[in-house]
């Protein structure tokens, strides 16, 4: 693979100042605690005024793992600090769908393997196409297998890249992290929330029977992560009883999180909570 | 779903999980009674100290967000300023044999020394049997129990979920708050927060 290659034509002050210039597009993998990180872009050149994809891609070691937006139980999200150009702006990371982590009363939200976190990125109306730029950025997270360790990597990124050989691969995690990521919700589906007093009951309506689902709650304080999930079919969707977290003590006025139906089918669902179904209709 | 299920038979030492969802203590009800044992070979329970204000904080010294609290001596002037006004403050292991901050009773003493901790005790729980019964998540997570032992506060130590030091100075101490309040015989503002930090190494968990 591409990053492995990199990762040996490393030179050592690279490691030492934490990252190299003149590298590819792609480049500027490097080893930190348990996961190599990197900048990447989703094309090798910016266009003034517009919004580009960049992304820190981190290759976690076997049996590690980071965070979610809402990390759950535990754990705590990856952090970005970008050192940008004049007139760059990074927006907030698009965060892919997360797996449910661990086992038993602590139950968390992130990512093992490889993961990218994109993030968009706008480029200035006066930018000049072609100009060179460099994009950089302090990545601190907090990476857990049995035991956590906090983790900080800075990592750079040219554009254009001086040798865009890696282009094609990194353009394909884009396309493979958006695949993986929720979406809208699609014109005519709905979802709607109710409280029962310990639960929330959110029901989806697809169009079609939906045999399986999980939720993702996007806030950390409004359910409680460990609890089994009760899944129903029903004739247009699926209907998911999620229980409240032992820590909300207060209604909540919006449910948000992320309902997913099988690999590749992860929908945002922020629905406003409708008070406890009294009696039976 | 499925696996928290199953996982609650793999950690069948604690009996709280043939309940199905334990219910763990929960602000404004009873805090659940205990009898474990502390460092010093003595038992602790819940119920001798009716009639005090008593603090539980889960700990695991490998845990670089209990470190961050211990390090920065923030822990410890706690434990110390609120004991002195005649508060329990029981710490609490409930890291599993061979995991993460898992102590001998002795290994346990000596560290308290070098550290300068001031708990009222410590008290060792490997089988997680106390864990499970207050749903403890993390290290640190910190519960207030009232002198009629009501539980008034379950969550976080403070309102910065992060290994940073320095954090310690700028953030709300939601315990030395719930502690105030409910000392001065008002309602605690802050009666639950997302306790953030290291999951417990309970027996059986994978991380």
């Amino acid at each position: 693979m591409l990053l492995h290659s990199r990762r040996f034509s490393i030179p050592l002050v690279a490691l030492l100042f934490g990252f190299t210039f003149g590298g590819m597009a792609a480049a500027q993998s490097f080893t930190a605690a348990h996961a190599k990180v990197s900048l990447i872009a989703e094309n090798n050149s910016l266009q003034p005024g517009q919004t580009a994809w960049v992304g820190v891609l981190f290759d976690l070691e076997k049996g590690w793992h980071i965070y979610w937006v809402n990390p759950g139980d535990s754990g705590e999200r990856p952090k970005i600090q970008w050192q940008l150009p004049p007139g760059f702006q990074a927006k907030e990371i698009r965060w892919p769908t997360p797996v449910r982590l661990g086992t038993g009363t602590v139950i968390d939200y992130g990512y093992e393997g490889r993961v990218l976190l994109p993030v968009p990125m706008q480029v200035p109306a006066d930018y000049k196409s072609g100009k060179p730029v460099m994009l950089s950025a302090d990545i601190r997270y907090l990476i857990c297998r049995e035991v956590c360790i906090p983790a900080k990597a800075q990592a750079s990124l040219a554009i254009p890249p001086a040798n865009a050989s890696s282009f094609a691969a990194d353009r394909e995690f884009f396309r493979s992290t958006f695949e993986n990521s929720p979406k809208p919700l699609p014109a005519g589906w709905k979802a709607q929330v109710s409280d029962n007093g310990g639960f929330f009951q959110l029901s989806l309506d697809t169009g079609t029977s939906e045999s399986k689902a999980g939720f993702f709650p996007l806030e950390e304080d409004q359910v409680d992560n460990a609890a089994p999930q009760g899944v129903t079919a029903t004739a247009r969707g699926v209907q998911l009883k999620v229980k409240k977290s032992d820590q909300l003590l207060k209604p909540i006025a919006v449910l948000k999180g992320v309902v997913v139906l099988s690999p590749g089918r992860a929908y945002e669902v922020a629905a406003q909570v409708t008070g406890p179904v009294t009696g039976k209709k | 779903m499925k696996r928290s299920a199953t996982s609650c038979m793999i950690v069948a030492a604690a009996v709280f999980c043939a309940l199905p969802m334990a219910r763990a203590a929960r602000v404004g009800e009873r805090a659940p009674d205990f009898s474990v044992a502390d460092t010093n070979g003595k038992v602790e329970k819940l119920s001798d100290y009716a009639g005090k204000f008593v603090v539980l904080e889960w700990s695991n010294r490998g845990c670089p967000y209990t470190q961050k609290h211990y390090n920065s001596g923030n822990m410890q002037s706690l434990q110390r300023e609120w004991t002195q006004k005649g508060i329990i403050w029981l710490t609490v292991i409930s890291s599993a044999p061979g995991k993460q901050g898992y102590v001998t009773a002795a290994d346990e003493n000596s560290w308290l020394k070098q550290i300068n901790a001031a708990p009222t005790a410590v008290l060792l729980d490997p089988t997680g049997t106390l864990g499970h019964l207050y749903d403890a998540k993390t290290t640190p997570q910190i519960f207030v129990i009232s002198p009629q032992g009501t539980l008034v506060y379950d969550g976080a130590i403070d309102d910065k979920p992060t290994t940073d030091r320095a954090d310690v100075g700028r953030a709300k101490n939601y315990v030395s708050q719930a502690l105030a309040e409910a000392t001065a015989g008002k309602a605690v503002s802050t009666p639950t927060s997302r306790p953030y930090g290291c999951s417990v190494k309970y027996p059986g968990s994978w991380f």
